[in-house]
């Protein structure tokens, strides 16, 4: 076990992104830009109510409409169910198959019925308003309580108590344990909907040729993923769809990690009509898509007199809305890594309800059901810290993880890298943890606090996780100008992996960071990769990278060996020259070799004619698809400082000292944003955003960013510290693990312990807007 | 969504503009900055079938000063006005300029527009009742006067008549010992305001209140104010007491609508407490101490 890191050139030092230039110039690659000849615009009409049976359609008007040229209605669609998850096999027996693209039966408001294609948009959505359905209503519900219920309205058919998945995980024995606890905490603690904000739409441009294929451009985290879904919902073969890789996308943050409606549908139109076609969401289409599912949990927890943990028991109920989609994945990951892994405890039972409800679709989103957990979990240690005299440093530091333990998820593997201890005390010392005040001792009307929120267990990846996808590819192909050209399936969300990933590329080639490039892919050229997910792109795609770029490394030192007579073993790779190690006047550059490599065999000389040597011929190039040989685990720890107006309830972020263990830091700027970028998602979960639905209908109101607020620039904390610590893990390329949820999953836990820490209020309940903390100071 | 279809003229000219809109009729919109306007289109709230732009017609987002009258054409922008000679002059202008929306909105919202569309969520109405601000209108029969406080008949309703238009808004400079403080809480930065509070005193020797004006936005269907309010304070010396009283009083007269921002009472409390730091600001702007105005959020 070593924290010593590989020493690197290009890896650890900031660079430009390549993509930088072209996004502040208007990002023209954004799938939202792309544009065929001849091209129409497909809009979906969306049901008025939550729970229906459709008993008639009339689209004759619709259709007669100048501009219209196909209208799409259920009977026309495929009745093929689905789970539209990403990152799964299409039926993986772990998910639910509960969607239909259209069906006859309506689950939620907003629930397509129809599609209208059309010369332009704003004549597919005048069409959309000559529609007629006729609808049976039925009764619906909104809350997944009252859905457990007797008597409750059945959502779907087999669902017993509108539960779609129920899982139990034990260790030990926890009633047991309970009798032996000194101390016994419970807690009831809720999350709302949020949604990602990604800012570009979801969006797709889906044309067909005259045999039937398809070619796809679409706004999404996934090609693969994107290609198996659709060509099982139209019962088509995979290798007749092709998916081609956007250059980058407006965000995604997990939100666009399932298939939408609007591929299959404008698939369907473009069959019909054999022209391509366009679906571009509107906020309030993207809002009803995909969202972080509300879970409200019930933490019982035991505690020994010494402050150690003796029995832990949750209980954690998900409103998945109509379908289950990631509801049946989030519950797990969040009852093992949200919550039973956290700290280790030897005795522990929790149970997990994804419940039918007529809301809207949940989603994928950073964080994966961790931050519902966190929030449980890190808010009542400080409930518990207080309440019995102890320091919440000391007390997490009490109860942690150490490094070279087994790993709690894959016990066959060691937390070889795990520095946890190291975050929260150069964190808390970074803050001023010894100079913390008590709870609402702070003076005036604006109080100061400070709090903490950590995740001590978190994946690099899905190694391990049943029904999941987890192995990527590259190819690296070296230019005859010294550069190399790095493609892959791994899409770059606005998160860097492009600059990443071509890092990786560089280090291992021996080239700077700006040499390779990161170039065109699509689904019939490159090997299959799981998503942009799950925190694994550095690690999963950074190690096949390295691979590939490892092979076309190998093959530069063969032929640079033919031509200096020296063996590959004993040749390296630098500034751009293949050298003998030890001897730096033999030597030949990379352009020289590469040129050689790719010249004809034969070579016409003055003497005439010139046989080289075939062995050395082909382009210089690496391929590699491959798993992960692991799923390390980061740490991470947060302190927030905030300021409390006890007037009106408002909160000031004012410090924020974010400690993570990420193994190697490859990418110093892009890992400073990652975690800027986290915690405004985490603080506009903590404080204000939230999904409004009228209670009677189901119907989202908030239709757009008037209504949503999320925080800007203007909201956020002047400066965000992070402390990066190096660990070196062993199995990912050069020392690295993962970064990027765990920052998003921290804030709500650190922003509630500040609070509480300023004035006194526990608000077990999100978002802790300001009314709620004028109410708990009893100013209501 | 898309506005339903409309035809877009633009005026070159105050009467040109004034024409056209009374010949439209009904389904004819003025357009000025479409902060307001074509959000509600977007969302069908509204579905006019001409917009006559004013953005064109000549000299109406003019500010200026003349002895002690300020002038503000129609068509000043948030941002125009939040960075003239007059907003230095009156931190309170300056307050409520910058502190509207995003810059997006501050660059193209005009204070026209703001008046026009008779939403009581916008700040320059309630500013300007605390400014008793005169509004200068011009429509097919002539040209008048009148009083803000009087524009607005009701939620998203002016009286102002068919194809009549906001010119220009005319105030008295407040006098040197005078001093005023806009404040509004939001959510975040590009959000309407949750309420907001405006107040211009005067103070005469020993700190005594010769003149008071307070308005409330956000607080009802229209903006709030409150004789009786202003009445605690007028002629006396201010104390903590007297002020407490009088926030008492115009939050009583205030009707909040419970909405996404917040439940009655929660506005209530935050009335209270925008009333009482918008005094205070007041008074020490009286005193002539440099307070950078700003609305309050997060
Ligand atoms: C995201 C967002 C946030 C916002 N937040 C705030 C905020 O915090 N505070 C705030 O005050 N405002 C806010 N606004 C509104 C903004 O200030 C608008 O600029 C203002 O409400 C209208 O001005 P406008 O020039 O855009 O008017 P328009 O939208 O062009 O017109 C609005 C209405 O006024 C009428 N009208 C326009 N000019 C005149 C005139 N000269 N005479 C008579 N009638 C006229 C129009 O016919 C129309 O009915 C926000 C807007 C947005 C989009």
């Amino acid at each position: 076990m070593t924290s010593s890191t590989t020493s690197t050139t290009v890896l650890g030092k900031s660079v430009q992104r390549p993509d930088a230039l072209d996004k502040v110039t208007g990002g023209k690659h954004y799938p939202v830009n792309v544009t065929l000849p001849g091209m129409l615009h497909a809009k979906l009409l969306r049901s008025p109510y939550p729970h229906a049976r459709i008993t008639g359609i009339d689209a004759s008007a619709a259709a007669k409409l100048p501009g219209v040229k196909a209208v799409l209605l259920p009977q026309d669609v495929p009745q093929r169910k689905y789970c539209p998850v990403y990152f799964v096999p299409t039926l993986a027996p772990s998910m639910v198959q509960d969607m239909l693209i259209m069906s006859d039966t309506v689950r939620y408001a907003g629930q397509p019925v129809a599609a209208v294609a059309a010369t332009t948009a704003a004549i597919a959505e005048q069409a959309l308003e000559l529609i007629e359905v006729d609808y049976e209503e039925l009764p619906a519900v909104f809350d997944a309580d009252a859905a457990m219920a007797e008597g409750a309205p059945q959502i779907h058919e087999g669902a017993e108590n509108n539960i779609a998945v129920n899982p139990v995980v034990a260790f030990g024995d926890a009633e047991a344990a309970f009798e032996k606890a000194d101390h016994i905490f419970e807690g009831v603690y809720e999350t709302q909907r949020v949604h990602t904000c990604y800012m570009e739409p979801r969006v797709c441009v889906v044309d067909s040729d005259t045999g039937g294929n398809l070619t796809v451009h679409s706004s999404m985290q996934h090609l693969f993923g994107l290609r198996e879904k659709l060509a099982f919902v139209l019962g088509m073969p995979e290798s007749k769809v092709r998916v081609i890789k956007p250059a980058y996308i407006g965000g995604g943050f997990g939100g666009k990690l399932d298939i939408g409606y609007i591929e299959p549908v404008a698939a369907l139109l473009s069959l019909k009509t054999g022209r391509p076609v366009r679906i571009e969401q509107t906020r309030y289409e993207d809002f009803i898509s995909t969202t972080r599912n509300p879970i409200r949990v019930y933490l019982k927890t035991g505690i020994s007199k010494d402050g150690r943990f003796v029995a832990r028991y949750a209980e954690s109920t998900l409103d998945c809305g109509a379908h289950a989609t990631h509801g049946a994945e989030v519950i797990n990951v969040h009852g093992m890594f949200g919550i039973l892994l956290t700290y280790p405890c030897p005795d522990q039972h929790w149970e997990g309800k994804t419940v039918y409800t007529n809301n809207m679709i949940g989603g994928g989103y950073r964080g994966y059901g961790s931050p519902q957990g966190a929030f449980a979990v890190e808010s009542q240690i400080d409930e518990i810290c207080e309440e019995l005299g102890f320091d919440p440093v000391e007390f997490r530091l009490k109860n942690s993880y150490h490094q070279g333990d087994p790993h709690p998820f894959n016990p066959q593997a060691k937390l070889d890298s795990y520095r946890f201890q190291d975050c929260l005390t150069q964190a808390a010392e970074r803050i001023g943890w010894s100079s913390r005040k008590a709870a609402g001792s702070d003076q005036g009307v604006k109080k100061r606090g400070i709090g903490l929120g950590c995740q001590p267990i978190w994946v690099s990846g899905c190694v391990g996780f049943p029904d999941i996808y987890e192995h990527s590819g590259a190819i690296v192909k070296l230019n005859r100008d010294g550069t190399a050209d790095l493609s892959t399936a791994a899409v770059d969300l606005g998160s860097g992996q492009i600059t990443t990933l071509c890092m990786i590329a560089a280090e291992e080639l021996g080239l700077e960071a700006d040499q390779v490039r990161m170039t065109y892919a699509d689904t019939d050229t490159v090997p299959f990769d799981a998503p942009s997910h799950a925190s694994r792109v550095t690690y999963s795609s950074g190690n096949a990278v390295k691979a590939a770029a490892g092979q076309a490394r190998q093959r530069l030192l063969e032929v640079a060996g033919g031509l200096l007579e020296a063996s590959p073993d004993d040749l390296e790779v630098c500034e751009g020259m293949v050298r003998v190690k030890g001897s730096p006047d033999s030597q030949i550059s990379v352009v020289d070799v590469v040129t050689r490599a790719e010249s004809p065999f034969v070579v016409m000389t003055e003497e005439g004619p010139q046989p080289t040597n075939l062995e050395e011929k082909g382009t210089i190039i690496g391929l590699s698809s491959m798993a992960p040989p692991a799923n390390p685990s980061p740490a991470t720890v947060e302190f927030v400082e905030v300021e409390v107006d006890t007037e009106t309830g408002q909160v000031k972020i004012l410090r924020v000292v974010f400690a993570h263990d990420l193994g190697k830091l490859i990418h110093p700027a892009g890992a400073e944003g990652q975690v800027e970028g986290g915690f405004q998602q985490g603080m506009g979960y903590a404080l204000m955003e939230n999904l409004l639905f009228d209670p009677d209908s189901g119907a989202c109101l908030s239709s757009d960013f008037l209504d949503y607020k999320m925080p800007t620039a203007v909201e956020m904390p002047p400066k965000i510290e992070s402390i990066f610590i190096e660990s070196n893990e062993p199995t990912g390329p050069f020392g690295a693990k993962s970064l990027s949820e765990p920052c998003v999953t921290v804030p709500a836990p650190a922003i509630a312990n500040a609070i509480y820490n300023a004035v006194g209020v526990r608000v077990r309940e999100l978002p802790i807007t300001p009314e709620k903390i004028l109410a708990g100071l009893g100013k209501l | 969504m898309y506005p339903a279809p409309f035809h877009y003229h633009r005026a070159d000219s105050l009467q040109g503009a004034i024409s056209l809109l009374s010949e439209l009729g009904d389904s004819a919109r003025a357009l000025a900055g479409g902060q307001t306007l074509i959000v509600w289109m977007k969302l069908r709230f509204d579905e006019p079938q001409h917009l006559v732009d004013l953005g064109r017609i000549p000299d109406l987002s003019r500010i200026s000063q003349e002895g002690d009258e300020v002038r503000i054409g129609a068509l000043a922008t948030h941002a125009e006005i939040a960075g003239s000679a007059v907003a230095d002059l009156l931190p309170i202008v300056r307050d409520c300029g910058s502190g509207i929306a995003d810059a997006q909105v501050r660059s193209r919202g005009t204070i026209g527009g703001a008046l026009g569309s008779a939403d009581p969520s916008c700040d320059w109405p309630t500013l300007l009742h605390t400014l008793d601000a005169e509004l200068t209108c011009t429509g097919p029969e002539g040209t008048r006067t009148i009083p803000v406080s009087e524009l607005v008949e009701d939620i998203y309703t002016t009286i102002l008549k068919p194809a009549e238009l906001i010119t220009e808004i005319r105030f008295r400079r407040p006098p040197a010992n005078s001093g005023g403080s806009y404040t509004a809480f939001k959510r975040c930065a590009p959000a309407y305001p949750t309420a907001s509070a405006g107040v211009q005193l005067t103070l005469e020797d020993g700190d005594v209140c010769s003149d008071i004006r307070i308005a409330l936005g956000s607080a009802g269907l229209k903006t709030v104010t409150s004789e009786e309010a202003e009445n605690i304070l007028r002629g006396h010396a201010l104390t903590e007491a007297s002020i407490d009283k009088a926030a008492e009083a115009i939050v009583a007269a205030a009707e909040p609508v419970p909405d996404q921002r917040g439940s009655e009472d929660f506005k209530r409390a935050v009335l209270r407490t925008l009333v009482k730091r918008a005094v205070d600001i007041a008074v020490r702007r009286c005193h002539g101490e440099t307070i950078r105005g700003h609305h309050e959020y997060v």
